[in-house]
């Protein structure tokens, strides 16, 4: 237990000393949400309609930007061949890397999302819905990432996004709905609770999968 | 101790070595010899759990832990020297205070809290030393331990290699250089 | 009758009775099946009677219907090799899920195409979201990852394993994503545009159709041989069984 403490202070560590590991997924949301008012209209009317799917979209995708790094480093400099020497359990380990990049990925831009309302002309009512469906369902959405990082390792490959986002279609059609069924006055309880079993269900079997795909390249 | 028989490992239908039997039981200290991909990093790589898809048989009794250390530092950029020997997930709690005599002898106390990133090859491995010495491991597999360090700090592991011995950890190290020492060998030609 | 079984299945997992086996069959496999897909196109083409609600554009489901129908055949068969491979490690199993891949793209993307090509006359649109076609994409992209995915790893066993990881991940996943965007589009706006709805087909369309679709699967058949044979030969070009066999030619 401690040894895992001692994991996730390094991980802390380590990722607070990188700026880029908060600003660019910060960065890459300010400047994609100002894209979409300039590239299809600024009419709050037009935006106020897209804004669920503009932010789930700009989040899947800057999740899947900073996942797909997340095992590059500690592959390159070695500290995986080190992990598997340990023969500690991996799976914890891995648990505890998506855990840190979800704070520093994930979480500013939940926060920012929150001014979508003037941004996007989101109505008042929708930032409830909104910040609860990405709470829960960023967290599927980084296992996924996690996989993908975990089979591609940060090299260049279109595989982590071709396999990321097809998978990540059940939960964003599921956050955009809680928000769309909220702002049309239906009740949006049955969207969150089933993003929260698909959360419980995936997480143990996507962890496993990622510690296989870790393994595979040590052979 | 530990004991392998028949041990082969394959990389994509070419065997890297074939049929290695080995016994550690009453020495402490092995060198593994070969020429340059004879498959001494592999075959610490299997040892130490890192390669699993091996063929034949290994057996590994009255190990508690294993220190591995391959070509890789596994040193983390962006964290101080201090941070990074605190942070070795090859290493149990020590103190700070454990770190700075251990860097003190290394003479690297100067460089205590800069990040590894601004340190030379040699310096890197040094810290490599560090964990090393501060680990309470009982079997310590070093992948060409010796490379890139400076006579005083050979001297120095050297040192390091009996003080473990005495607490009974056994030592498989790889080797290019040929020292003056008459430490056992497994010399993976024969085995290629 | 157990025991032939068994041995069949681990000759089939054997390179060289693959390679000599499949050597003699594909001359006869490619003439037929180019054979049938040349007799069915003329005659889906020319000869059928012309459809009374879509005129003659219809004639594209010709094309159309084997490419969509062998597209998802292949991945489902795709999807067993991956699960044989992972549980049995029979090397045969990762060759076929790496030859059969380009191939079963390639006609995800003429099923898109012919689709769009039919829905534009049709029903006005060249393309729609429903859960078919989003499903449809969706399998397109998997078999681009797993094409993609092949050079990423260094040793050809882990390159294997993970393509038929994510076989296995897109085979769960297709049905999920066809369920999601059904319901998404169902609480939408009610498809003005019904795809679905096929009209009962008459005998004389039907015919050739199903000459479609049988020369398309021989030629699947066809093609994936020579792919195994060439992926292979690629694998196995320093073995003793097919440098004497190259040598004997």
């Amino acid at each position: 237990m401690i040894y895992f403490i001692k994991i996730l202070k390094k991980e802390f560590l380590i990722y607070s000393r990188k700026s880029s590991s908060f600003i660019s997924p910060v960065v890459f949301f300010l400047i994609s949400i100002s894209l979409y008012p300039i590239g299809i209209s600024n009419d709050p009317d037009i935006l106020k309609n897209l804004a669920p799917g503009l932010i789930w979209i700009t989040v899947l995708l800057s999740t899947l930007i900073s996942f797909q790094n997340i095992f590059s480093e500690d592959y390159e400099d070695g500290s995986i061949e080190l992990l598997l020497a340990s023969g500690q359990n991996l799976s914890m380990i891995v648990l505890i890397k998506i855990f840190v990049n979800w704070i520093f990925s994930c979480l500013p831009i939940i926060v920012l999302s929150i001014f979508s309302i003037f941004l996007l002309y989101l109505p008042q009512e929708g930032l409830k819905p909104l910040i609860i469906s990405l709470l829960i369902g960023t967290p599927t959405i980084c296992l996924f990432g996690a996989l993908a990082g975990a089979l591609s390792l940060g090299k260049n490959s279109i595989t982590g996004p071709a396999l990321m986002l097809p998978l990540s279609l059940p939960v964003l059609i599921l956050g955009t709905q809680a928000i769309n069924y909220s702002l049309n006055g239906i009740n949006f309880a049955s969207n969150i609770l089933l993003l929260t079993a698909i959360l419980i269900f995936l997480l143990p079997i996507i962890l496993f999968a990622s510690v296989g795909a870790l393994k595979l390249h040590f052979n | 101790m530990l004991k392998t028989a028949n041990l082969s490992y394959k990389f994509d239908d070419k065997y890297i070595f074939s049929n290695l039997s080995f016994e550690i039981a009453n020495d402490s200290v092995f060198k593994l010899v070969g020429d340059n991909g004879s498959g001494k990093s592999t075959l610490l790589k299997i040892l130490s759990g890192i390669y699993k898809n091996y063929e034949g048989e290994l057996s590994c009794l009255e190990v508690d832990s294993v220190f591995y250390s391959g070509h890789k530092t596994g040193l983390k950029n962006n964290l101080s020297v201090r941070e990074n020997i605190y942070f070795d997930i090859r290493l149990p709690k020590i103190s700070y205070s454990q770190i700075n005599s251990v860097l003190k002898k290394l003479d690297l106390i100067d460089y205590s809290d800069i990040q590894s990133a601004y340190l030379s090859e040699g310096q890197k491995r040094k810290i490599n030393i560090a964990s090393f010495m501060l680990s309470n491991a009982n079997l310590y597999l070093l992948d060409e331990p010796f490379n890139n360090l400076d006579s005083k700090t050979t001297d120095l592991v050297r040192e390091i290699f009996d003080t473990k011995v005495d607490s009974g950890a056994k030592i498989i190290f790889s080797s290019h250089e040929r020292f003056n020492d008459d430490f056992p060998l497994i010399d993976m030609n024969l085995f290629n | 009758m157990f025991q032939r079984l068994k041995n069949f299945y681990h000759k089939l997992g054997s390179y060289p009775w693959f390679y000599k086996i499949s050597g003699k069959v594909i001359p006869f496999v490619g003439f037929f099946s180019i054979t049938l897909i040349v007799i069915s196109s003329v005659w889906g083409l020319f000869f059928s009677p012309t459809d009374a609600v879509q005129g003659d554009v219809y004639r594209i489901i010709y094309f159309h219907v084997p490419a969509v129908s062998v597209s998802q055949m292949i991945y489902y068969s795709m999807s067993v090799a991956a699960a044989v491979f992972l549980i049995w490690r029979m090397k045969m199993a990762g060759v076929y899920i790496k030859s059969l891949a380009p191939i079963g793209a390639a006609f995800t993307f003429i099923g898109l195409m012919s689709g769009a090509i039919w829905g534009q006359p049709t029903w006005g649109t060249w393309w729609v979201w429903d859960a078919r076609l989003t499903s449809t994409l969706v399998l397109f992209l998997f078999y681009l990852a797993i094409i993609g995915m092949q050079s990423t790893f260094a040793s050809r066993k882990s390159a294997d394993t993970a393509v038929s990881i994510i076989t296995l991940v897109g085979v769960v996943n297709l049905p999920i994503v066809k369920k999601s965007v059904d319901w998404w589009n169902t609480l939408h706006q009610p498809a003005s545009i019904s795809i679905s709805g096929e009209s009962s087909i008459s005998n004389e369309m039907l015919v050739p159709l199903l000459f479609s679709i049988l020369g398309v699967y021989l030629f699947v058949l066809f093609t994936g041989l020579l792919s195994m044979r060439a992926e292979i030969s690629s694998r196995e070009q320093n073995k003793e069984w097919f440098k004497k066999l190259l040598s004997k030619n």
